[in-house]
């Protein structure tokens, strides 16, 4: 089936309840950038991408706000918000992908406290359900708890419970100096316990990322503030410079491997290196999520090694058999997964 | 006010016929706005988790039952009953709510309307009205105990459970009768130059049983070079009295030491509930003999912090922890001059513990009446201090003492309690 | 017939379960006062198993309850609509693990905000949410509200700081919510997240894991006088504008500060000021040096009365204290306090504000106003009598207003008291019939009975309908007789 563009939010409603009304599936999607990470649609689906919303509808520099439709890319948003002096905690200018993908999809939660999960951005959304009923949650401001946050089930949610049409994101002014930084190469002990430092600084990095390649491992990021307190965080931790910031995600794994995506206490982490093979390669960040590539025997091992470590592990890419082989979910969560599928979508149509 | 006019005015009889309340009363408790920041601050509501023995449900309870919303006042005294009047929720509280004023008046009422029941509470209010009030009996009643212990008896009585266990474990052993005999009366004047007059509090418990306190106070304003009088004439202070709702009573002993007390321009005393009663003659007595006297009452640290020690205290290497009776804090806001005096002692080393200003689970009678509350809130003091790891713990109030020695003993701490007059006396002078 | 009464007392024992409906006038009510109505029992669980036992019994014979912390709302979040069980989490106040590596806490929700910031203050580390109650009210209260606190301006709300939670559903199954490391296990759903600032009404978290913040090495506070409002307003705009973050951006009005100074939170702020502006920076001694010259210009330039800067704890605490006693000292104007809490955008503050103000005399209500500027947190606190029922009705409407100005100006009705039942009414302020439908699928979703502190957050339709089922609900929890 071909790919559905609808154009403004009451365009998506109207499709959504058509195609609710021929009992047919759907998956929600952007640019497909991020495809590769959810099991394919079923057969005969429609897609109904919402690339063509590519609106950043309002921003707000003095209120520290914008609302920009699901559409806009990643790389758009980010320039609009360099010009205005402002910036989104979790957003990476080098992602191809939409703003809406981004919160749909897996976006990391914050390393530092002075960097805010994707979570605490998202201050509200216009959203449809697959009934084609429009809603709207949260608010436009910086701080609101009026009623429930059903804006925050976007995040994670893989298009599977509701569309967003409009995205309402809280901003920060820029900082006056980010720098990208890397330690010097060292074993993965040694980087761990940088790692731990760092966490605990006043001062801790925005992006905080542990990366073991070919048995080398750094400590790697992103530090932002004041120039002072950013240089001097450098040097107390023995860090320098790096030309440019490591990419917060591992490349697609070689033929034979797959993709290993999970979290883990960030004072485990050592434990979680024990259960990896020695080869092969870790991403950890600093908020506890990491990534690895294993063949899939060895992704086998680490899943039954999570509870011992304590955390989750979950494959994310290779064959479709295998995407979302992983630890399970507490039977309380699974419970409130599916009931709030089928208060949202209680037909199960979106894919 | 914008609409004063249209404001209805209290009118007891309009809310229920049963209320016994004042209309003051009811005025005071309507100063509570309910924001909850006087709960952390109270020792009940921390053991028991529950808004009915919080500060601001015991003043909600009053309100309801001014307003004739209540069936039962039972109810509303067995919580009013279960509250220390340890008054750290005035500190706490932010619009200025008198909650000790409002325990006190409606425990009257309640009192009046009703006398408790329970025999041990019957007891202790027959043992307060009439022995406790008068000095001779309760001198006599010390004796009999002294020879009561020695003959075995308290541990028969404990036995057969007259005696609750709570309480035996809290009440020293009585003292022999040279320790018991009452502190020379009349003028005593120092050794050097005077530097002033003052009056001398001894009260009533802490003679029989603390007397060495009381003559260790005495020594200590001497060495300080005060002329100090000892009135024969003075009596218990009341507090307890007017804690258990008898307030005529105690306002006949209050009436008593303004008099023996008249000629004094300062009243220094040892201990903190009494500082604290003596300093409400105004409110007690409701004239101005009262305020007069209760603007003359001084607790010893803060009179001596004030005028400076003028005698060096002898050389003690001890590391204490100084804990604040709740009359002496948030009863008489008197929080760093002990401290200041104690810093003076050459040798001594403080070590802090974990909030100093929580009650220890004494106030006065309380931990006869409540004695499962009361160890509870003891063992969490203990806790406190065991944890600082003090060789002496300094407070300013008998009934502290000796909740806090019993509950450090029970915890197995050695730390030994003692009043921080006996760490600044000066060497002895041969 | 064994009653509910007696099998929670049973379950609990005498000391933990009140039902003397004399003693249960004291859990009438919270901070907000408006609303009033006693449970029919209180019940004090000491841990998860326990509150699960309760919650099956009380499920089983489809019984309301009301999760209660230190009743410290100012919504009527822990007030009983209708017959109902109050849990009472007080009990359940014990630190259970900290853990410095991962700076992260698990404890319990009876645990006060502030006393665990104490507990762990010798590694260095703090709870960052600080609400003004911060001393009283309880973490499991805070995740319940998603409470804020005047440093949320750089540090978050209560949502931002948790990392998991342990929950139990109103029928006592067991659910875990967030992870170990963190709020979401991947390929999950952000389940701590929409249960976090749900009011009570999803469950009783049992065990929360938050994150700590670590101290930072130095914190400059600043406060500076204005002759009037509107200066005060736009100096908080133009420190934003600079590209500064404070920590906290604090006004107080004339009103609140004459209160303040004539109560024990005295902390000498110019009685003869408009408003005072509390800033206050933190991070680094060198880089708070430049931060406060560049925040000394803003306030000579919006021409400032008086400008004071403390460096030491004491005198910051200082500052600090008419601040964060503010609401209590209000209680000093008469013998209700009614706090408000709307948000605008914070370019429309000073239109707000003199909004407010109008609105205040309109309605002859006594009205202070202190808020958070940097978010656009509005606080308009009305003291008033509650017995005289035609000034509260006042009061009430006056509140109305303000919060449909805030909505006008494209706020939202609270920014963090939450809705309970005093806004319950304002909520169509905002969210139009189908926003309310799906935050009520979300609900259901939890509480498929709707038992979990009903009445609260969204306009209930079916209430009379629910009415009809009280005579014989009351009788199953009472026992026959004591219900007659």
């Amino acid at each position: 089936m071909s790919e559905l563009r609808p154009a403004s939010a009451s365009e998506v409603a109207s499709m959504l309840r058509d195609l609710a009304s021929a009992k047919t599936s759907v998956r929600i999607r952007g640019l497909g950038t991020r495809d590769r990470l959810c099991v394919p649609a079923p057969k005969g689906a429609a897609i109904l991408s919402l690339r063509a919303m590519s609106a950043i509808e309002r921003l707000e520099p003095d209120d520290l706000t914008c609302s920009v439709q699901p559409g806009v890319t990643c790389r758009q948003l980010a320039d609009a918000l360099t010009r205005a002096q402002l910036e989104l905690d979790c957003l990476d200018a080098d992602d191809l992908g939409t703003i809406g993908g981004l919160y749909a999809s897996d976006p990391l939660p914050a390393a530092s406290p002075h960097a805010a999960s994707p979570r605490s951005t998202l201050l509200g959304i216009d959203g449809a359900l697959m009934e084609g009923l429009e809603f709207r949650s949260g608010a436009r401001v910086v701080k609101s708890v009026a009623g429930f946050d059903v804006h925050r089930l976007l995040v994670g949610s893989r298009g599977r419970l509701f569309a967003a049409t409009l995205l309402h994101l809280k901003l920060r002014p820029a900082p006056k100096a980010k720098v990208a930084f890397e330690s010097p190469p060292s074993d993965v002990v040694l980087a761990t316990k940088l790692l731990h430092t760092l966490r605990i600084d006043a001062s801790s990095p925005k992006r905080l990322m542990l990366l073991r390649e070919n048995g080398v491992a750094m400590v790697c990021g992103v530090a932002s503030g004041n120039p002072r307190q950013v240089a001097s965080l450098l040097v107390r931790h023995g860090l320098r410079e790096a030309t440019a910031a490591k990419r917060p995600h591992l490349s697609a794994p070689d033929v034979g491997h797959e993709l290993v995506v999970g979290c883990v206490r960030p004072s485990r982490l050592l434990d979680l290196v024990a259960a990896l093979p020695a080869e092969a390669p870790l991403l950890a960040h600093g908020g506890g999520h990491f990534e690895t590539m294993l063949t899939p025997s060895r992704s086998d091992a680490l899943v039954a090694a999570m509870p011992r470590i304590g955390g989750h592990a979950v494959v994310a890419l290779g064959a479709n058999a295998r995407i979302g082989v992983g630890t399970h979910l507490d039977v309380g969560a699974e419970r409130l997964q599916r009931e709030l599928r089928s208060a949202l979508d209680p037909r199960a149509l979106l894919a | 006010m914008t609409t004063s006019s249209t404001r209805p005015a209290f009118d007891s009889k309009a809310g229920a016929e049963s209320s016994p309340l004042s209309a003051n009363t009811y005025e005071q408790t309507l100063g509570c706005v309910h924001c909850g920041l006087c709960l952390p601050a109270c020792p009940t509501y921390k053991t028991t988790g529950s808004e009915a023995d919080s500060p601001r449900g015991r003043i909600y309870l009053v309100r309801a039952l001014a307003e004739g919303r209540v069936q039962d006042s039972g109810i509303v005294r067995h919580h009013l009953d279960r509250c220390l009047d340890c008054r750290a929720c005035e500190t706490a509280c932010p619009s200025g709510v008198h909650y000790g004023a409002i325990l006190e008046s409606t425990r009257a009422a309640l009192e009046a309307k009703q006398p408790a029941a329970g025999l041990r509470v019957r007891v202790a209010k027959l043992l307060l009205r009439h022995v406790v009030a008068h000095q001779a009996r309760l001198r006599f009643s010390f004796a009999l105990l002294r020879l009561a212990e020695s003959l075995g008896l308290r541990r028969l009585a404990r036995a057969i459970g007259l005696l609750p266990k709570a309480v035996d474990d809290i009440a020293p052993r009585v003292p022999g009768a040279s320790a018991r005999a009452p502190l020379p009366t009349g003028w005593h004047k120092p050794r050097g130059q005077s530097r002033g007059k003052v009056g001398l509090f001894t009260g009533c418990v802490m003679e029989p049983i603390f007397g060495h306190m009381n003559r260790a106070t005495l020594r200590l304003l001497l060495a300080n070079d005060f002329e100090v009088f000892v009135p024969s004439a003075q009596k218990c202070c009341g507090a307890l009295l007017v804690h258990a709702g008898l307030p005529e009573d105690a306002q006949r002993l209050a009436r008593a030491n303004t008099t023996a007390f008249a000629e004094c321009e300062v009243v220094v005393n040892n201990s903190a509930g009494c500082g604290c009663a003596m300093r409400e003659y105004g409110e007690l007595l409701g004239d101005e003999a009262g305020r007069t006297f209760a603007e003359k009452c001084r607790d010893i640290s803060e009179f001596l912090a004030d005028r400076g020690l003028s005698a060096t205290p002898a050389r003690c290497e001890v590391k204490v922890a100084y804990d604040d009776p709740c009359h002496l804090c948030h009863g008489q806001k008197v929080r760093q001059q002990p401290r200041d005096l104690l810093a003076k002692v050459p040798g001594l080393k403080f070590t802090q513990h974990a909030r100093p200003e929580d009650c220890c689970g004494s106030a006065g009678i309380y931990n006869l009446l409540q004695p499962d509350l009361a160890a509870d809130i003891g063992r969490r003091k203990a806790e406190s201090l065991c944890a600082a790891n003090p060789d002496l713990v300094a407070t300013g109030n008998p009934g502290c003492m000796m909740q806090i020695a019993a509950h450090l003993k029970a915890a197995g701490s050695k730390a030994r309690v003692v009043h921080p007059v006996e760490l600044l006396l000066p060497e002895d002078r041969p | 017939m064994k009653s509910v009464v007696d099998e929670l007392e049973a379950l609990l024992g005498p000391n933990r379960t009140i039902h003397s409906r004399d003693a249960l006038l004291a859990w009438e009510c919270d901070g907000f006062t408006i609303h009033r109505e006693p449970p029919l029992a209180v019940v004090f669980p000491e841990s998860t198993t326990e509150v699960q036992a309760v919650l099956r019994i009380l499920s089983k014979n489809g019984v309301p309850f009301v999760p209660r912390g230190a009743g410290t709302c100012l919504s009527g979040g822990p007030t009983p609509v209708g017959p109902s069980v109050v849990v009472e989490l007080a009990r359940m106040n014990r630190v259970l693990d900290v853990d410095a590596v991962d700076r992260s806490a698990l404890v319990q929700p009876g645990v006060v905000n502030l006393d665990l910031t104490t507990h762990v203050k010798h590694l260095s580390l703090h709870y960052a949410p600080d609400p003004s109650s911060q001393s009283v009210c309880t973490i499991g209260g805070n995740v319940a509200e998603n409470s804020g606190g005047p440093h949320c301006f750089k540090y978050g709300m209560t949502v931002d700081h948790l990392i998991g939670a342990t929950v139990v559903l109103p029928d006592g199954q067991l659910a875990q919510l967030g992870t170990e490391s963190g709020p979401r296990p991947p390929q999950g759903l952000d389940l701590l997240g929409v249960f976090c600032g749900s009011e009570g009404t999803f469950g009783i978290c049992t065990e929360i894991r938050v994150r700590l913040s670590t101290d930072q090495p130095a914190v400059r506070t600043l406060l500076a006088s204005f002759a009037d409002m509107t200066s005060a307003c736009r100096a908080v705009s133009d420190i934003v504008g600079r590209g500064l973050v404070p920590a906290a951006l604090e006004i107080l009005d004339q009103a609140t500060i004459r209160a303040v100074e004539a109560s024990v939170y005295k902390a000498g702020y110019p009685e003869d000021a408009a408003a005072v502006l509390l800033v206050e920076f933190d991070g680094e001694e060198e880089t708070l040096d430049e931060e406060a010259g560049q925040t000394r210009q803003v306030f000579a330039h919006h021409d400032a009365l008086r400008i004071e800067e403390a460096t030491d704890p004491r005198e910051r605490l200082r500052l600090w204290k008419g601040r964060k006693g503010a609401f209590g000292a209000m209680g000093r104007l008469s013998t209700d306090l009614y706090v408000l809490d709307g948000v605008v955008p914070r370019t429309k503050l000073v239109e707000a504000l003199e909004g407010i103000y109008a609105i205040g005399k309109k309605h002859f209500v006594v009205l202070t106003n202190v808020f958070h500027a940097g978010d656009g947190n509005l606080h308009p606190n009305i003291s008033y009598d509650g017995r005289n029922t035609e000034e509260t009705a006042r009061v009430v409407q006056a509140g109305h207003e303000i919060l449909e100005l805030c909505v006008k100006l494209g706020g939202s009705v609270s920014g963090e008291h939450g809705i309970g039942t005093e806004k319950i009414n304002h909520m169509p302020l905002m969210y139009r019939p189908q926003d309310l439908d799906v935050m009520a699928r979300v609900r259901r979703a939890f509480d498929k009975e709707g038992l979990c502190n009903p009445g609260k957050v969204l306009p209930n339709r079916s209430a009379c309908a629910e009415s009809q089922k009280w005579p014989a609900m009351i009788a199953r929890v009472l026992g026959e007789d004591a219900a007659r």
